[in-house]
């Protein structure tokens, strides 16, 4: 079950999207997410689906793969969708039963959907498409200013990739545990709220005692590597932008200047 | 009182998008009081077979009979399988997790509803057996030592008073004296409470001193069911699935390449032992 | 390459509110020579101390008295940290727990980036130690893809990448299967045959011991035994009371020469046991 979550993870695979700049990829999905919570109307979600689809082809990332990802979001997104329809005022359409809809609420729940599923899609194209050490890179480089203000930007992404590499590890560590206490005829789905709470605790200290002993091992093994922060630290791999990246700047920068004219014109 | 696999198959995913399977039609039958080693190289389906005699996975094809039942249909307790047939997994100390040793030991009979005096009586008993000093019992099961939490974990599974009990690589990462101990536990408590025991191992040795038969597993299928000796005389099968037979049966191979007319067919140091005074007297 | 006068490392254990609980003397004045190139392998059981020493010489611990001197430098002065933790490299037991990137050729730079190194630097160096240990192959591999005995293969070039004098192995093949430990093993050899790096193997596992040109035995945070692994393999007495156990084919070498037979001491693998009894025949 917790094997199905692969939000976050990276696709191996030979595309030009894997071999875009990752901060190309980074104010992408910045652009593209702003765009579609900028204008809201027919045509630009139709421009926002076109350049989806044509980022998804080139990834080379099957759709069975994608769909998969989000499996774990799927009844979040459904509850939040029946709640918006129901709850929202307005020229009613019809009543079923108790429940009345309403053309704004399911103008609002088009909205939502296209929204969050876009969102979804574009930032799990981009850590498909990006190892997490070239996403830490790049996020490295965009703040690198901030240093100036004190941030200690190389500590943030060390951590970042950090975790990045850890959550399959300790995923699977879950996965290990809950089916020894299970293996221990624990039921995990009986009782009520506070038992079933409590019934985490067999689950939970193992793990925070598991990732607490990696943590330590991983830091001694670091410290003997000569890691001593983000100072005197020389890079491995040096993020320089090529013709395709401008390319795909210039291509980002169309569909935001045409999505913000027809947003102006409507 | 026997487990039956019939037909088992388990399909496995590898990277999200290839399925291929874990384990092939595997056929067997497990009786009472049998001492099972089940060796094969990383991979080869070992764990996942083992999860599903606990009724942890449940196989795509074939099916479990637990003494004559079938595990997965409908209205079958999976918590009583679950607590007859105890499971220990890799690193065990792992999963404990109470504020002392006695209450974790205490975890599994809990589970199964028993009355407190039944529960205490059979943690009393599981902890004894594994020669966990009484002074250990209310500390804290992360202040032990490496072996000891390894005990404990393991007297957690025996406190549920298991009819089968598994174990996957329970000697992994211990120090000599630590393997040798809790192997030499297991083998006790196999002999006082007369249950069944599957032991997964690495180590052709242990296997070769402990068990009675063996099952020689090789990408998902069951390739040898046999006894000790009959496995370890097919020296050129196991040597082809990367696999070995227990080193004194390999020095007896060598005596043998060297013109020595030995008989191969030896398992333990003792029989090795005969075996070359017989040939040198 | 380092040298040990004496050295004691004092772990105090301290209660919740953080008052002196205790002292535990893990190191007890232990003094040892190693010269560069040598393959030198320390047993002991769980608690020996032997991890704590591995840590001093990568100066991870400094020694609370004695002098300790690696490649020349101190390791009293705070100075020398970085040198020392480059000339000394350090591989773990946990293969998961060591590895910090998700690509292998960027963890094997991992070591050179934190020195500083140019970047066409960094990227022949990683070529040369995924070279080194076979790995060329992997290097853009995520390393929850490759079996134990690759994941330690990657830490030992992660660890050559930073250009070592010598590598210290803390129980690196405990966690490993028979293939994985192999695999190690024959790395580590041959990278102390072909680059002269001084080897420093500590494990629990006596068949690991053969290699060796030297060993120190630890007991209680002291060296009770040293020499080569045929002058440590002919004290089994002694080996017993430091809770360690000899390899099967010597243990059949002793039980022979108990019933009478001649066979000569100070055997080492089971190729000279077999030879020696083909003698007497």
């Amino acid at each position: 079950m917790l094997r199905d979550i692969t939000i976050g993870q990276y696709y191996p695979a030979d595309s030009i999207i894997h071999r875009l700049d990752p901060r190309v990829k980074l104010f992408f999905v910045f652009i593209y997410v702003l765009s579609l919570f900028m204008f809201g109307n027919l045509v630009s979600y139709c421009l926002a689906t076109i350049l989806l689809v044509v980022a998804i082809y080139y990834a080379k990332i099957p759709v069975k793969f994608l769909i998969r990802g989000f499996k774990p979001i799927f009844v979040l997104l459904i509850f939040t969708t029946f709640m918006k329809l129901f709850i929202t005022d307005g020229t009613v359409w019809f009543k079923l039963w108790k429940f009345t809809i309403t053309k704004e609420g399911v103008i609002d729940v088009i909205h939502i959907l296209v929204r969050i599923l876009y969102l979804i899609i574009a930032s799990s194209l981009l850590t498909y498409t990006t190892t997490p050490t070239r996403l830490t890179d790049a996020l490295e480089q965009v703040f690198k200013p901030l240093n100036k203000l004190k941030v200690p930007v190389h500590e943030l992404t060390m951590m970042m990739s950090i975790a990045l590499r850890f959550i399959p590890i300790l995923v699977e560590e879950t996965d290990k545990i809950m089916k020894a206490q299970s293996s221990r005829c624990m039921n995990f789905s009986s009782g009520n709220i506070l038992k079933r709470i409590k019934n985490l605790v067999p689950i939970l200290i193992p793990l925070f005692v598991a990732a607490l002993r990696r943590a330590d091992d991983l830091a001694l093994a670091m410290e003997s590597r000569c890691y001593q922060g983000g100072e005197g630290r020389t890079k491995m791999r040096i993020l320089k932008y090529k013709r395709q990246d401008f390319f795909v700047y210039i291509l980002l920068a169309i569909y935001f200047v045409f999505s913000l004219i027809i947003h102006l014109l409507l | 009182m026997s487990i039956i696999l019939d037909k088992i198959s388990c399909k496995y995913e590898t990277d999200m998008i290839n399925e291929h399977y874990a384990l092939k039609c595997i056929t067997a039958k497990i009786e009472d009081g049998e001492f099972i080693g089940v060796i094969g190289h990383t991979g080869s389906g070992k764990s996942t077979l083992m999860q599903i005699l606990n009724g942890l996975v449940v196989p795509s094809g074939g099916s479990v009979y637990y003494n004559g039942e079938d595990i997965h249909e409908k209205n079958y307790n999976l918590y009583k399988l679950r607590s007859e047939v105890g499971m220990v997994f890799q690193y065990p100390e792992h999963q404990l997790f109470e504020t002392t040793v006695f209450r974790d030991v205490c975890f599994g009979p809990k589970n199964l509803g028993w009355s407190k005096k039944e529960i205490e009586l059979s943690a009393f008993e599981a902890l004894f057996q594994m020669g966990i000093e009484s002074e250990l019992y209310y500390q804290s099961p992360f202040d032990l030592s490496g072996g000891q939490k390894r005990r404990v974990a393991i007297a957690g599974v025996l406190a549920m008073k298991p009819k089968v009990l598994i174990l996957d690589e329970p000697a992994v990462g211990l120090d000599p004296m630590g393997k040798r101990n809790i192997l030499d536990k297991i083998a006790e408590i196999k002999a006082e409470r007369n249950c069944t025991v599957i032991l997964v191992s690495h180590s052709m040795d242990d296997i070769a001193d402990y068990v009675n038969r063996v099952w020689v597993l090789d990408d998902g299928k069951l390739i040898i069911d046999a006894s000790v000796k009959e496995v370890f005389s097919h020296k050129r099968d196991l040597e082809e699935i990367g696999l070995a037979v227990p080193q004194i049966t390999s020095i007896m191979h060598m005596l043998k390449d060297k013109g020595l007319v030995v008989n191969t067919n030896v398992t333990t140091i003792d029989e090795a032992k005969m075996e070359i005074l017989r040939k040198l007297r | 390459m380092i040298k040990a006068e004496n050295i004691v490392y004092e772990y105090i254990r301290r209660d919740e509110e953080g008052n002196v609980e205790g002292i535990d003397r893990v190191l007890d004045g232990i003094s040892l020579d190693v010269q560069t190139g040598e393959f030198i392998a320390v047993i002991g059981h769980n608690g020996s101390g032997k991890s704590t020493f591995a840590r001093n010489l990568n100066r991870l611990l400094t020694p609370t008295e004695g002098s300790l001197w690696i490649d020349g430098l101190n390791s009293d002065d705070m100075e020398n940290t970085w040198k020392i933790r480059q000339s000394t490299g350090m591989v773990f037991q946990n293969p998961d727990n060591q590895i910090i990137s998700s690509v292998v050729e960027e963890d094997v730079g991992f070591g050179p980036e934190n020195m500083g190194v140019p970047t066409d630097d960094i990227w022949k160096r990683v070529e040369d130690a995924l070279n080194a240990v076979d790995m060329i192959k992997y290097r853009s591999y995520s390393p929850n893809k490759l079996s134990g005995g690759q994941k330690q293969r990657v830490a030992i070039a992660g660890v050559l990448a930073m250009h070592p004098k010598c590598i210290i192995l803390d129980e690196a093949t405990a966690m490993l299967d028979p293939q994985g430990r192999l695999e190690t093993l024959q790395t580590v050899k041959a990278l102390n045959k072909m680059e002269k790096i001084t080897i420093i193997l500590i494990t629990q596992d006596m068949e690991e011991v053969i290699y060796a040109d030297k060993v120190f035995v630890m007991d209680h945070g002291k060296i009770t035994m040293s020499g080569t692994p045929r002058e440590i393999f002919t004290n089994e007495e002694a080996l017993k009371e430091c809770q360690l156990d000899l390899p099967q084919a010597l243990k059949l070498a002793n039980e022979l020469r108990k019933e009478g037979i001649d066979i000569t001491e100070g055997l080492l693998t089971a190729e000279e046991l077999v030879d020696a009894i083909c003698q007497l025949y």
